[in-house]
């Protein structure tokens, strides 16, 4: 009998379904990877197995792990089930464990929790979790703030697998961590899986990763499953047509016409930018300063798209401030449109470079309508009132948006309508640079390859130069003329973007380029 | 938009009772409170004077609308002055940071190193009794509370990307400040003025209860408990009638402002 069987499950919040007849059966042992976009309800079917789901929900159907319904079971014994036989790691490490609790304390509370332990039991128990997950040299002592982003996410696996539960579930384990460790990450949940027999159920976003963890994939959309099977088969057949979009879609390259002079005067210029930040405070003076731009140079001619690559704490926001002039650099100088640019630099000059951010929820003004936001670099040309909304109207319509959207505030848009409005607020002083900071790593794939296609389409009808900053090295491959890779401050490669994925000359390239989920090169391991 | 909570509810229908009686104050009372009518003074609640007279012979009812005139005027310019003084600096503080954010934030924490009613009790005593006095020494207390709140709260919104984003727009801090973060702040601040006004209410009382406040023959609900004091036990309900008037009111105003502060959270409606 298998482990888990989930039978005609349907949940729905009021009234609207969020789940409607999932099936789906796992044995121990097996990867079962969860793909979908968001609002797919990929992350409410692994809640229901916890019976985790948002009060007021209506659950029919039968979920049975290992003989018993879990939907009929009351709340106390679902509350034994859970940490002990269930083991469940969430997206944000930070926010999943506790920051006043040293990591010994909380991976040990587990186990005080489900087996009565005591205090020293508990701690033993903890420190062999944590040495399973790779913390061998982390003291029980420590508190979550003192570790990386993925230590933090190793520390919520040990709390998950202390118990060694039957069933683990992850839910976007890695959405919140660089690529290098991701796949350690995975590596880490499926080697642990496969130790305690257990079954592992692996929800994402990606097709790569499942694909390459996954043993089988239920791909899921609008509530429903639309297509289940074993990963090589369904991933190699695509039969599903939304499937067959997601993994389009995902390794988009969108097509461009134009090509950029590689002999016209760069718009924008880095020359050795270093930038210090201060040392922490200490009692008499400050300790040493930390440098996070060391000597850092790049050129930027019209029309080109730069892909700037780096993990979290490499420098890449602090070089986008350097060169948006945010901030003050203490070395080397930057360039724009042929003059030097620093932040006593007259506020006109802005217009030649712009900047879309990550997310488009914080980076729109929740208060302001469409029109004030687009229109908000518009003083920087000194244009009346009466050109703002046809000027308005006229960029809405490049970034695919109708005129009326003006009258409306962003909340009432989707994510990647939103990410349009941004793209807009930046083009309607014609810069000849656009910094686009992460600006399509929020999206759902889809979404994301409309995103790219647009961006791919303005910069053949406008000319405009785009800096990619990213940490995403599928969105690089497929966009960007050159790339540069950036770590700990220093640029270690650059070159026109084939030639760097073809044949990387640093290291750190190569294991980033490895290290980033590949679905072609997924199925070529699985097949042999 | 869900319905309204209870508390907002009560507290806006008591608050706006208090309003309304202040203002009708303006235009009628039921007796002038010139109007001494010495024989029958300290006489109970009758038709003609529903609440009763005081010691002096005077219209109690009309005693309670003018006192929260007196009330109403004394802690709204109070506010107002320190919301005025407060929020500008606070915006200041939060967008220039360094010595002047230090500057405001230490004066603030001088301000209040002092037990406020006390130095309010001492400023009016230097500056002489009366309703201005009362309003500047209450205003003073204010103003730093509505500075550190700005301030925390201002802090917080500028490290929105918006508010990036509208510096890579070539937007200078003054202009951040009062297109981006001011609007983003307005909640937090109506909900602070609500209770600042509440404490205003009970700051006045007690400034005119040690006689500092309001001087005859402008009424005052401090006042009138300080009078009917002395004759609580022949008649009681000379100090139960201000005395409710207060506690209403202040309820009332308190509830508001928690209601406000349940419907305003920054936090729900950020993402309506």
């Amino acid at each position: 009998m298998a482990l888990l069987e989930i039978r005609d499950l349907s949940v729905s919040i009021g009234e609207r379904p969020i789940l409607r007849g999932l099936n789906l059966s796992l044995e121990a042992g097996q990867v079962l990877g969860v793909v979908g976009e968001s609002g797919s309800g990929k992350s409410m079917t692994a809640l229901s197995i916890l019976g985790l789901l948002p009060a007021g929900a209506q659950v029919s159907g039968a979920v049975t792990f290992d003989g018993e319904d879990l939907l009929v079971m009351p709340d106390h014994a679902l509350a034994r089930l859970r940490g002990n036989r269930i083991g469940m790691i969430f997206q944000e490490p930070m926010t999943a464990l506790n920051p006043v609790m040293t990591i010994g304390a909380q991976v040990g509370e587990v186990v005080r929790i489900h087996r009565k332990a005591s205090r020293k039991e508990a701690l033993a128990a903890a420190r062999q979790a944590l040495d399973r997950v790779g913390l061998q040299a982390i003291p029980l002592t420590r508190y979550p703030h003192e570790l990386s982003g993925g230590q933090r996410q190793r520390v919520a696996i040990a709390m998950a697998i202390v118990l060694t539960p039957r069933l683990l579930i992850a839910d976007e384990p890695t959405t919140a961590l660089d690529v290098t460790t991701q796949a350690q990450i995975l590596d880490l949940l499926r080697q642990l899986a496969r130790e305690d027999d257990a079954a592992l159920i692996l929800v994402s976003h990606d097709l790569a990763v499942v694909a390459e963890v996954a043993d089988q994939v239920a791909v899921m959309q609008d509530g429903q499953i639309v297509e289940a099977g074993e990963t090589g088969a369904v991933f190699a057949a695509l039969g599903h047509p939304y499937t067959r979009k997601l993994a389009a879609d995902a390794e988009r390259a969108p097509a461009r016409n134009r090509r950029p002079d590689p002999a016209a005067a760069p718009v924008l210029e880095a020359q050795t930018l270093t930038r210090d930040y201060p040392g922490a405070r200490r009692l008499l003076g400050r300790g040493p300063a930390h440098r996070a731009l060391n000597a850092v140079s790049l050129t930027i001619r019209p029309g080109e798209i730069v892909g700037l690559v780096g993990e979290s704490g490499s420098g890449k926001s602090t070089l986008l401030r350097a060169l948006l002039a945010l901030e003050p650099v203490q070395g080397g100088q930057v360039r724009l449109a042929g003059e030097p640019f620093t932040p006593r630099s007259s506020a006109r000059r802005r217009k030649h470079l712009q900047i879309v951010f990550q997310d488009p929820h914080g980076s729109l003004d929740p208060r302001w309508t469409v029109e004030r936001l687009v229109a908000e670099p518009l003083h920087l040309l000194g244009a009346s009132l009466a050109e703002r909304r046809a000027k308005v109207e006229a960029v809405l319509a490049q970034v695919g948006l109708p005129a009326e959207a003006a009258n409306r505030y962003p909340h009432q848009f989707s994510g990647g309508q939103r990410q349009r409005i941004a793209i807009a607020r930046a083009l309607i002083v014609q810069p000849d640079v656009i910094a686009l900071d992460e600006a399509v790593s929020a999206l759902d794939v889809s979404v994301r390859a409309e995103v790219l296609d647009l961006l791919a389409r303005l910069s053949d009808e406008l000319g405009v130069a785009y800096l990619f900053v990213t940490h995403d090295m599928g969105v690089v491959r497929g966009l960007t003329d050159r790339v540069l890779v950036l770590k700990d401050g220093v640029i270690v490669e650059q070159g026109p973007t084939a030639e760097v994925f073809a044949a990387p000359q640093h290291p750190y390239t190569a294991q980033l380029i490895a290290a980033t989920p590949d679905l072609k090169r997924a199925l070529a391991q699985r097949a042999r | 938009m869900s319905r309204a909570a209870p508390t907002l509810v009560i507290g806006g229908a008591i608050s706006a009772l208090f309003v309304a009686l202040a203002l009708l104050s303006f235009i009628w009372t039921p007796y002038a409170v010139t109007d001494f009518d010495i024989a029958h003074r300290l006489q109970g609640p009758s038709t003609a004077h529903w609440l009763g007279l005081d010691h002096f012979g005077r219209d109690v009812a009309s005693l309670i609308l003018l006192g929260a005139r007196n009330a109403l005027l004394v802690s709204l310019v109070a506010v107002l002055l320190g919301a005025g003084l407060g929020v500008p600096l606070g915006l200041l503080a939060a967008a220039r940071g360094g010595w002047i954010d230090e500057l405001v934030m230490r004066g603030a924490d001088v301000v209040f190193a002092f037990p406020a009613l006390i130095l309010a009790i001492l400023l009016t005593a230097v500056l002489g009794p009366g309703a201005l006095n009362a309003v500047i020494a209450i205003g003073v207390f204010n103003v730093p509370v509505f500075a550190r709140l700005t301030r925390g709260s201002a802090l917080s919104l500028w490290t929105r990307d918006y508010v990036l984003a509208a510096r890579a727009a070539g937007k200078g801090a003054a202009r951040i400040s009062l297109e981006h973060v001011l609007p983003g702040l307005l909640s937090v601040l109506i909900v602070q003025a609500t209770l600042q006004f509440s404490l205003g209410v009970i700051a006045e009382a007690g400034l005119s209860y040690v006689g500092l406040g309001a001087q005859p023959p402008a009424a005052s609900w401090g006042k009138m408990l300080a009078d009917a004091q002395t004759l609580v036990a022949v008649a009681p309900l000379q100090a139960i009638f201000p005395g409710l008037a207060i506690v209403i009111t202040v309820l009332g105003l308190n509830l508001l402002g928690d209601g406000l502060r349940d419907r305003l959270d920054p936090r729900l409606t950020e993402d309506r």
